[in-house]
This record gives structure tokens, C-alpha cells and sequence, in this order.
């Protein structure tokens, strides 16, 4: 190495280290001056998602999806109890980390966040919602399936989404009123860490309400470069329908094997899945995809709104707003709802309006958002959505569906 | 002449304790002047000290590398998560069942390494192996949580290693963090500690004179390793989570051994430094700039610092500072024998 070299690079560092305290610096005066005038003008609020990482793409989207909210409120002339104060979104990056949630709950905190929403990954969420507890500050919960999140008697939590458990609940619920009486068995393809784990267990536990019988149960890593073994498994049991959870690039793979070893089934039905309710699955598996079913969040299509917001998304971003960026939409909505009737920034009496949420005005197949003692939206359910004619769409249950179930689906 | 030179030298080592209580002081003062934010960084800032410094005791000190010290941080974690779950086991108690968990690990992972021969990379790769192993475990074992993990039950009983106040966990880990660095420092003038950095130099070479290097080995791996379950306790108190992932993942061994291979290898203060430079720059870098570029940074500064001090920071220090002492000795004029090079330590 060149002593030039050495020279340049040390001005390099130098120079790196001149932005950071320069910037620094900049970021300091505008915390001082909002302090003093912050009542009418903006209303801070904090979004805790992984932004970078291998979750980065999802976290992001929800963010996004909360940024537009902030706006339409905002262009509607912001939140008029409080003499039209804007909302604005503060971002924290937790990389997935418990760790860096908790620093970033403590971070947009002290930047003046009234209410904090995250964190996409259950294990975060754990640690921020704890975190936001002790500092007595609300927080919303975009998205986070683990239903232990809000069984620790936490005042300050709240969450939208329907939790693992009623995802579960809602797949038994509704195969109660399905099954045929030639649909007799099933079998469960799921990754073995939380995230797949809770939903086989929950199935396992009350498959047998709905008259099916449990013939086959197959973890898999979802790091697996092959399913072949996990596949011929469940062959070799002959279920009539295949339940699969997990996230995207694993459940592709299992229906992909599935097809390839020419298994069949009369459904392939997902709880909460990463795959089937993506848009790229239906693209990279063409005709295979059709008929295969989810029970997961969504937007209601049936609401005219919903259109409006997903046209929107996809204008600013670029990309379709996934059914995960949907709860990022909702709650940013949701939270100016709740500042609304709250008239005040004080994060006991959000809280305090938190509490009395009645918000049907929200573009999901659920009713009015309410939330009971423990902070869980009373009615969060998912819906069936199936893949027909390369679309993904709403079958079930009626009163949201815009097209009609095809279950068992017809055999090629 | 020589008795006024250990006479400067006993001089010299009562200003760098008083320098170093005085710096404990400051840093149990802080909390007095701060606010929850910053206090959240001071914890994270003495927990990141107390781990780099129980990896430098192995790794540092005895030279055997370790790239899985997640493996002593998660079962010290989960020893003490269950207990307490599961029994009802204080934690306080806990923590050292976890200890002993850990270092009876620790020497199974040793005594085969090391009586299979295996150095550096592969010792690495080894120690890597088995937090593999034990993270697919904790994964597919039921009575451990499996995937869901341990959800500890909060409270604020400090007899129960829970605190009402985030303080009085910083008041726990920055003992835990000043008491290893004074081990560290103790063990670096001990017998003990000079048999490790003579093996570490030249194993053959300390076998020679005698030093069992198996035996000494097994004891700075077991030490490291009984100390790293006991932060991995105070993880699993502060966060109240733990997941096979969050225990025994790839990233905690990564986050253990930066700041020490950032401070400086092998060096009392090494591990200090690091914690102390690398905390400030992460939570800068994410604050102030957009999230990709943060890493981008992140990532630079650290790449910088590795090849332009390959011995850490305070290598780089001790270097500057030699020269000035040979700088100092060349224009003076009295000739003496020049005193005895201080090594790495």
C-alpha cells in the first residue's frame, strides 16, 4: 500500500467523520426548536421496522404505507382538534433486532414521539413494546403475529392485526363450514421456527373440530435448499388437502417440489403464508398457482376505498401494496383517529383514546376496530383468499368475497 | 538504578488504577446527569465491554479463537431463563448453574479440539460448529420453548434479578464490566496469564518449558466460558425475551468478539475501547443518516480500522507510545540497557 493511498484514505475517514458530526449538529436545532412550538404544528410519530436486512423489503413497504396515511391526513387538512397539526413519521430501523428496537424505542422517544408503531418481527416487538411500557408511551403494533405479545398486562400496547391464534382459529372456523364429506385428511407442511411452529401447533391441537383428521406433520427449515424428503413424506401419507405455513422462498419451493413430483391433493391451503398471498408467487408459478388458498390479512375489496389507497401506493412507491403494507395504511389512519379524539398530545390521554378506538373507517374485511382489555383488535379476522385466472382474490367469507370459492379444487 | 525504575513503575500502576476508579466513578455518576436514551446506550455500551472481555480472556489472552462464544452466552441464558420459568430458580442463583453449564460445555468443546490438534481456523470453525448445533437444538426442543422461546415473566423484585428502574441494570452490568477488566488486568501479571500468552506466542515453545498447554487451555476456555453464560443471564433479565436465534445465532458471536478485535486483541483495554468507539458509531450512523447508507458507513469505518490497525486501537496507541519512548531515549544522552519490551499485554 502506497503511502499516497494511506493519505487519501485517512482524509476519507477524516472527511466520513466530518458529515457524521456535522450532521450531528444539524440534527440537533431543529429538536430545540420544535419543543417550544410543537403543539400546533407536528405531531411526531415514531415507526420502529427493519429497514435494513433481510427484511428490509417488507419493513419498508409498511412504513411506506404509514407515510402515505400521514399524508392523505395531512392534505385533508391534518388533525383538526388539534388546530391541524400534520402527523409526522419518524423512522427507526431495528435491523430485526430486540436490541436495536429497544434503542430506537428509546431514540424517537427523546425525539418527541407521541406514539410508536413497529416492528414486523415478533421478537422486536417483544422487546419494543416492553420497552414503550416503561415509557409510558403507546404503541401500535403494525405487524407481529406472536400472541404472547400482549399477554403480559401491558397498558401502553395495542395491535390491529389478527395474532397467530386467531389466524389458526379463523382456518378451523372456517374448514368447519367447508369440508366436504370426501375431504377427510390433511397434512401440515411447516418451517420450524416461530412463525410456522405456533400455527402447526395451534392446527394440531384442534384439527379435529372440523371432522379432518391429522395424517402427516413436516417441519422444515426454512433455509433448505431441497424439500424433496419433506414432500415425499407427506406423499406417502395421502392427505386430501396440504396445509402450509411459512414465508416465501420455502412455501414456493414446496409447492413447486409438490407439482414436480406430481403429488396430488384436492387443496393447498396457507395460514398466514409468505407465499401465497404475494404477488411474485402467482408470477413465478403461473398455471401451478391456481386454486391455492390463504387464510391471511387483506384488504376488503369490496370497499371502494381500498382501490383508491392501492393505486396510490403503487403511483408514490412503485411497487403493489402487500397485504402486510395494508396494516401499515390502516394504523397510520387508525392513529389519526385516535389524535383526533384525543385534542391533545399527552400520551395518557392518547392512550386514553387508544382505549376507546371505534373505527370502522379502515379499508380491512373486519368490522369496526375495537380493542379489549388486553389491547387486541376484537375483530381482526383474516379471510380466505384464493388464486383463480392468475388473481389473487377475496372467496370467504361472503360478505367481503368478489368471487366464488372453488374448493376441492378440479384435478388436471 | 534499577530500584528507582520499578519504584517509577509501582508510580506509573498507581495512576492507572486512580485513572480507572476514577473513570468507574464517573461512569456510576452518569445516570445522575442523563437521560433514559443515553442510559439505554451506557447499558448496551458496558454489556458489549463485559463480553468482548470474557472472549479476550480465550481468545485474546490464550490465543484460541472463538467464533461461537454464542454457545456460553445461550446456555448461560437458558440455564437461568428455565430455572427461573420452570422452577421458580432465582436468577441470581441461576446465572452460576448457567456458569457451570457453560464451562462443563466449554471444556467438552476443548478437550476435543484440543486433543484433536485443532488451531486457529478450524478451532474457529469448530466453536462455530456447536453453536450450530445447539441453536438447532433449542429450535426443535419442545421443553425448552422450541421456536416460541422464553418469555420471561416481568417484575421488579431485584431478588429476582428484575429491577424497577433500567439503572440498576446498568449498575449491575457496569460491576460485571469493571470487575472483568480487572481480572483480565490481575490475570495478565498472574502465573496463569503468562503461561496463556506464552502458549498463545509458541505453544511448542511454552511446552518446552514445561507449561501442560492442554491443561491450560482448558482452563482460560472454561473461565471464558463459565463468565459469557452470565451475560447471557443479564440478556435474558434485560430483554425479558430470548429465542434460539437471539441465544446462539451467528450474530451474537459477531457482536462478541467486534469490539475486541476493534479495541485490540490480547489487551486489557482493548475491549473497553472498542465498546466504547463502536457503540457511539452505530447508534450515530442510525440516527443520522438514512438506513442503508448507516450500514454503509458502519461497515466502512470498521474496514478502515481493520487495515490500517490490524492490532486494534489500542495497539496503535502502545505503538505511538513506545516510539515516543524510544524517540525520548535516542536524544537523551544516557545510555542505558534498554528495559525488557513490554509484549502484547
Amino acid at each position: 500500500m502506497s503511502k499516497a493511498f494511506r493519505l487519501v484514505s485517512f482524509f476519507v475517514s477524516l472527511l466520513l467523520a466530518g458529515t457524521l458530526l456535522a450532521g450531528c449538529g444539524t440534527k440537533e436545532k431543529p429538536k430545540e426548536s420544535g419543543k417550544a412550538g410543537q403543539q400546533a404544528t407536528e405531531i411526531k410519530i415514531g415507526a420502529i421496522h427493519p429497514l435494513t436486512g433481510n427484511l428490509a423489503y417488507e419493513g419498508k413497504a409498511i412504513r411506506n404505507a404509514l407515510e402515505l396515511a400521514f399524508e392523505e391526513v395531512n392534505a385533508a387538512g391534518g388533525i383538526k382538534s388539534l388546530g391541524g397539526a400534520k402527523l409526522k413519521l419518524i423512522d427507526g430501523d431495528n435491523q430485526g433486532s430486540p436490541e436495536k428496537a429497544v434503542t430506537e424505542v428509546q431514540r424517537l422517544v427523546k425525539e418527541g414521539a407521541v406514539i410508536l408503531t413497529g416492528c414486523y418481527t415478533s421478537s422486536a416487538t417483544f422487546a419494543a413494546t416492553q420497552e414503550a411500557e416503561k415509557l409510558k408511551t403507546p404503541f401500535v403494533v403494525t405487524i407481529a403475529s406472536a400472541p404472547n405479545i400482549l399477554e403480559r398486562g401491558f397498558k401502553y400496547s395495542f395491535r390491529v392485526q389478527p395474532n397467530a391464534n386467531v389466524f389458526a382459529k379463523n382456518f378451523i372456523d372456517y374448514m368447519k363450514e367447508l369440508v366436504t364429506p370426501d375431504i377427510k385428511t390433511a397434512a401440515i407442511m411447516h418451517e420450524d421456527t416461530l412463525f410456522g411452529t405456533t400455527f402447526a401447533d395451534y392446527i394440531e391441537k384442534h384439527i379435529g373440530e372440523t371432522g379432518l383428521k391429522l395424517v402427516a406433520r413436516v417441519p422444515y427449515s426454512n433455509q433448505s435448499p431441497n424439500l424433496t424428503a419433506e414432500i415425499n413424506k407427506v406423499a406417502a401419507a395421502k392427505p386430501d388437502i396440504l396445509i402450509g405455513t411459512g414465508y416465501y422462498r420455502d412455501q414456493t419451493l414446496m409447492v413447486k417440489t409438490l407439482k414436480e413430483q406430481k403429488v396430488k391433493v384436492k387443496a393447498i391451503i396457507g395460514i398466514a403464508n409468505g407465499a401465497f398471498s404475494d404477488p411474485k408467487f402467482i408470477d413465478e408459478l403461473g398455471k401451478d398457482a391456481e386454486y391455492i388458498m390463504d387464510v391471511n390479512y387483506c384488504h376488503n375489496p369490496k370497499n371502494s376505498k381500498s382501490k383508491e389507497v392501492m393505486e396510490k401506493y403503487q403511483q408514490k412507491y412503485g411497487s403493489p401494496l402487500s397485504s402486510h403494507a395494508v396494516y401499515g395504511y390502516v394504523v397510520g389512519k387508525l392513529i389519526a383517529d385516535v389524535l383526533e379524539r384525543a385534542g391533545s398530545t399527552d400520551k395518557e390521554k392518547i392512550r386514553e383514546a387508544l382505549t376507546k378506538t371505534n373505527f370502522a373507517d379502515h379499508i380491512l374485511p373486519n368490522k369496526e376496530i375495537r380493542f379489549n382489555e388486553a389491547g387486541e383488535n376484537v375483530n381482526a379476522a383474516g379471510v380466505i383468499t384464493q388464486i383463480q385466472n392468475g388473481k389473487k382474490l377475496v372467496v370467504y367469507p361472503g360478505e367481503y368475497a368478489e368471487a366464488k370459492l372453488i374448493f376441492p379444487m378440479p384435478q388436471q | 538504578m534499577a530500584e528507582t525504575r520499578t519504584l517509577a513503575k509501582k508510580k506509573k500502576r498507581v495512576v492507572s488504577l486512580a485513572a480507572a476508579l476514577l473513570a468507574l466513578l464517573a461512569a456510576a455518576l452518569l445516570p445522575q446527569v442523563i437521560d433514559s436514551y443515553y442510559l439505554n446506550l451506557l447499558i448496551i455500551t458496558a454489556y458489549g465491554i463485559y463480553l468482548a472481555q470474557c472472549w479476550n480472556i480465550m481468545s485474546g489472552l490464550a490465543g484460541q479463537f472463538s467464533f461461537g462464544h454464542a454457545t456460553f452466552f445461550g446456555l448461560g441464558a437458558y440455564t437461568s431463563s428455565l430455572l427461573f420459568t420452570k422452577a421458580g430458580l432465582t436468577p441470581w442463583v441461576g446465572m452460576f448453574a448457567g456458569g457451570a453449564v457453560a464451562a462443563l460445555m466449554g471444556l467438552f468443546i476443548g478437550f476435543l479440539a484440543f486433543r484433536y490438534q485443532l488451531k486457529g481456523h478450524y478451532f474457529a470453525l469448530a466453536t462455530l460448529a456447536f453453536a450450530e448445533i445447539l441453536r438447532v437444538l433449542a429450535l426443535n426442543w419442545r421443553f425448552v420453548g422450541g421456536a416460541m422461546g422464553i418469555l420471561i415473566p416481568l417484575g421488579n423484585k431485584p431478588a429476582n434479578f428484575q429491577f424497577p428502574e433500567t439503572v440498576h441494570y446498568y449498575y449491575v452490568i457496569l460491576v460485571m464490566a469493571a470487575l472483568i477488566t480487572f481480572l483480565v488486568y490481575k490475570l495478565g501479571s498472574s502465573k496463569l496469564g503468562l503461561y496463556l500468552v506464552a502458549i498463545r506466542e509458541n505453544e511448542e515453545a511454552a511446552e518446552a518449558m514445561g507449561v501442560n498447554s492442554f491443561k491450560y487451555k482448558l482452563i482460560a476456555v472454561s473461565i471464558s466460558a463459565f463468565l459469557t453464560a452470565l451475560g447471557g443471564t443479564f440478556y435474558a433479565q434485560f430483554y425479558s425475551y430470548l429465542d434460539p436465534e437471539l441465544a446462539f445465532g451467528t450474530a451474537v458471536s459477531v457482536n462478541i468478539l467486534t469490539p475486541a478485535i476493534i479495541g485490540g486483541v490480547g489487551t486489557v483495554w482493548g475491549p473497553v475501547v472498542g465498546a466504547l468507539v463502536l457503540t457511539p458509531i452505530a447508534e450515530l450512523t442510525r440516527g443520522l443518516l438514512s438506513s442503508g447508507i448507516s450500514m454503509i458507513v458502519y461497515g466502512l469505518i470498521i474496514i478502515v480500522v481493520i487495515i490500517y490497525l490490524p492490532e486494534g486501537i489500542v495497539g496503535l496507541l502502545q505503538k505511538v507510545w513506545r516510539r515516543r519512548i524510544i524517540f525520548k531515549r535516542r536524544t537523551t544522552v544516557v545510555e542505558n540497557k534498554p528495559g525488557v519490551k513490554k509484549g502484547g499485554f
